[in-house]
């Protein structure tokens, strides 16, 4: 027979919902989407760059036309470039825009995916451990991933990227707390 | 170098230290010679190395066959003699190691299963060997060889009762010291107090042994890679080979092609059979006397012909059950059960001994091994309800659409208009679809999540709804236009998923299964 503990499973955000089946994500801080447009910008340079430069040393570029569409190559280029660039920007925007965690009292939750949008659930009481792991990009911008583990999978369940250093640790402690605060709770009961 | 490994903090004190019986060295023989059948390719390569450098081949084998000797003799002796192990008040440690000494402290909470394995070479001296399993990995696996079965199930019983204790909150250290000094006596006693507890849940005699053999999945995979690897010969050479046995036998050349499919479609059958003759000799040789136990805390299994193999395994260790039918199975009537445990992908070197398999069971005893272990009857033969039918267009468009066109794109370029035959396949596959949509079904009780898959067969996976770990759930742009979503469930030793079911019961199952894991005071591990 299953016994069952007070059961409350409030948000933890300043947003009160009154269905939790609806749940309400914090966005990820705006600085995540400025690393991932580094990022965006150093590869499309790069691309740009090594396109440009093995054209110009094996003398392809002489044979270039003057026009595109009748417009002059090099505003041509320019302007596809741009586009290409910007498209690539709205596209990591939008994701940003998509990604958003939320803490309740029992359980944590990340959302992500701009077409396949996938919502991860995991209770406090499944986390055997937490990590928080720092890239090169994320240092430049003080930001820090959140990865939480639990013995259901060969890697992370669930990984928050580009959280403040501050955020993620206070997020981590509260996990942590949680999930050892909530652990005895049960075995109490079960004695 | 010492490499110390502590799969947690335990009080170091206990016992003195102890050897193996001699015997044990048999175990480390055998070992030996599997590591260097395993390695073969290896030594066959510094073999030629040899041959290549060294002018004298009697040179060369005089010095290859003392390092194997060497390999298959002074090793296993020198592992004896290393190997030492003891009781802790609550784990169980053990140092082995010729060169890189190790030392490994499991505690009795991690044990996920002891197992009791009394090899061929054994049998005459009445000794088996003990594993311990762990949840960990495999690098936490513990053998201790050639001890008797006695002594196995006293180091059995020892281990439930630390576990027991480390539940309750062990008492106190003395009592606890105390009692680890006569643990032997103790817990024989109560091994066969336990034992008493016990009651046989299943039992396979050979004839269902022998439809295990012929119907499992294996069977059927190790059938598809052979008739592949037929149908890779050269088609003359079967048709000769057939017209060569056909005039061995029966005396005459047939010049009828008829004839001699006939004679072919005989020569498959013979096959068929041969390898269900095979099959299910693989079958008695692994599981005969196939013995399930049910117990208060814990599940034992008993089977094999050549090794004896006595598991044990935790009630609260198992993860979720498995009941396949694969085709053929369905013909007979039968499933096949697989209690999942722990199991931890991120090692590869996992045994796949950590799932139980319950061969050939009928449908009521599928019904007795579920009511058991997951403590709720009915649960296999609930009404099911089906995902939504949206997943047949989805599939039709984006499994077999978009190859079929590409395909067509190509063929035609290269074919002319014949290629675009390649745009019939979606619709060709329709009925495979529709099968296998038809066969994806579900159900949540208060506690349990019953979860259907399958195609000619079936898979039916129950598990308590508390053991989940984690859930997912899937949008496409395309489930959102019709408010539907792809639910999936992490457990310790499985993954399973719904996809195309309403995206308000997705949550509500998700809340459920999050509900359960947060209240239930049930252990998952």
């Amino acid at each position: 027979m299953t016994e069952e503990i007070a059961f409350t499973n409030e948000l933890k955000t300043t947003r009160s919902l009154p269905d939790t089946a609806n749940l309400e994500f914090e966005k990820l801080p705006i600085s995540h989407w400025h690393s991932q447009l580094a990022v965006w910008s150093v590869v499309f340079l790069a691309i740009i760059g090594i396109n440009l430069g093995v054209n110009i040393l094996s003398g392809n570029i002489d044979e270039w036309p003057t026009n595109i569409l009748g417009v002059p190559v090099l505003e041509f280029g320019l302007v596809a470039t741009a586009i290409v660039y910007a498209l690539g920007a709205v596209v990591m925007r939008a994701s940003h825009e998509k990604k958003g965690f939320c803490l309740r009292d029992h359980d944590i939750h990340y959302q992500t995916g701009l077409l396949w949008q996938v919502t991860k659930s995991l209770p406090y009481t499944r986390v055997q451990h937490v990590e928080l792991e720092t890239g090169p990009i994320e240092r430049l911008f003080g930001l820090t991933s959140l990865k939480f583990f639990s013995a259901g999978g060969s890697g992370a369940d669930i990984t928050i990227p580009g959280l403040k250093e501050a955020m993620a640790q206070k997020t981590r402690d509260f996990v942590m707390a949680k999930a050892k605060d909530l652990t005895p709770q049960l075995a109490d009961k079960k004695d | 170098m010492a490499d110390t490994k502590h799969s947690s903090n335990s009080n170091t004190a206990g016992l003195p230290w102890q050897r193996l019986s001699p015997a044990a060295i048999a175990f480390f023989i055998v070992g030996s010679v599997a590591g260097l059948i395993k390695g073969v390719l290896e030594a066959v390569a510094w073999g030629a190395a040899a041959y290549t450098f060294i002018d004298s081949r009697l040179v060369s084998l005089s010095t290859i066959i003392p390092i194997i000797l060497l390999v298959l003799i002074a090793r296993p002796v020198l592992q004896y003699l290393t190997f030492r192990f003891r009781f802790t008040e609550n784990a169980f440690q053990v140092k082995s190691g010729i060169v890189s000494r190790k030392r490994l402290t499991l505690s009795f909470d991690r044990i996920q299963s002891t197992n009791i394995i009394e090899p061929f070479y054994f049998r005459p001296f009445r000794l088996v060997n003990l594993m311990l399993e762990s949840a960990g990995s495999s690098d936490e696996e513990v053998v201790l060889p050639g001890i008797t079965a006695a002594q196995a199930k006293a180091i059995k019983q020892q281990i439930l009762l630390g576990r027991q204790k480390e539940g309750s909150q062990a008492p106190a250290q003395e009592n606890a010291r105390k009692n680890l000094k006569d643990y032997r006596d103790q817990a024989i006693d109560s091994a066969l107090t336990h034992d008493e507890d016990t009651q046989v849940l299943v039992h396979r005699p050979i004839p269902e042994l022998i439809k295990y053999g012929i119907s499992n999945n294996r069977a059927l995979a190790a059938l598809g890679v052979i008739s592949a690897a037929f149908w890779q010969l050269d088609d003359s050479i079967i048709f000769s080979g057939a017209r060569n046995i056909f005039e061995t036998i029966i005396g005459v050349l047939p010049d009828s092609v008829f004839i001699l499919s006939i004679f072919g479609f005989l020569l498959s059958l013979l096959g068929l059979l041969i390898f269900g003759l095979l099959s299910s000799l693989g079958a008695i040789i692994r599981h005969y006397n196939y013995t399930l136990y049910t117990g208060s805390d814990r599940f034992t299994r008993a089977e094999g012909l050549i090794e004896k193999k006595e598991s044990h395994v935790a009630r609260t260790k198992i993860q979720s059950l498995r009941l396949s039918q694969p085709a053929v199975a369905m013909l007979l009537k039968r499933f096949h059960g697989t209690i999942k445990q722990v199991k931890h992908s991120r090692n590869s070197n996992q045994k796949s001994d950590a799932n139980i398999i319950i061969p050939s069971l009928t449908g009521e005893l599928a019904e007795q091994v579920s009511s058991d272990i997951l403590s709720a009857s009915g649960l296999p033969d609930l009404p099911l309800n089906s995902i939504h039918a949206d997943y047949r267009w989805k599939t039709m468009a984006v499994e077999f659409g978009v190859p079929s066109l590409v395909a067509a794109v190509v063929l035609n370029l290269i074919f002319g208009s014949i290629g675009l035959v390649a745009l019939t396949i979606p619709f060709l596959a329709l009925p495979a679809i529709e099968l296998r949509r038809r066969r994806f079904g579900y159900q949540m009780t208060d506690d349990h999540m019953v979860i259907r898959h399958g195609f000619i067969g079936t898979d039916l996976t129950l598990f308590d709804l508390h053991k989940i770990q984690s859930v997912r759930i899937i949008q496409s742009p395309g489930h959102r236009r019709s408010k539907l979503a792809t639910i999936r469930f992490n457990l310790a030793g499985t993954r399973t998923y719904l996809p195309f079911i309403p995206l308000e019961m997705a949550e509500h199952i998700r809340e459920t299964c999050l509900h359960a894991a947060e209240t239930n005071v049930k252990s998952w591990m």
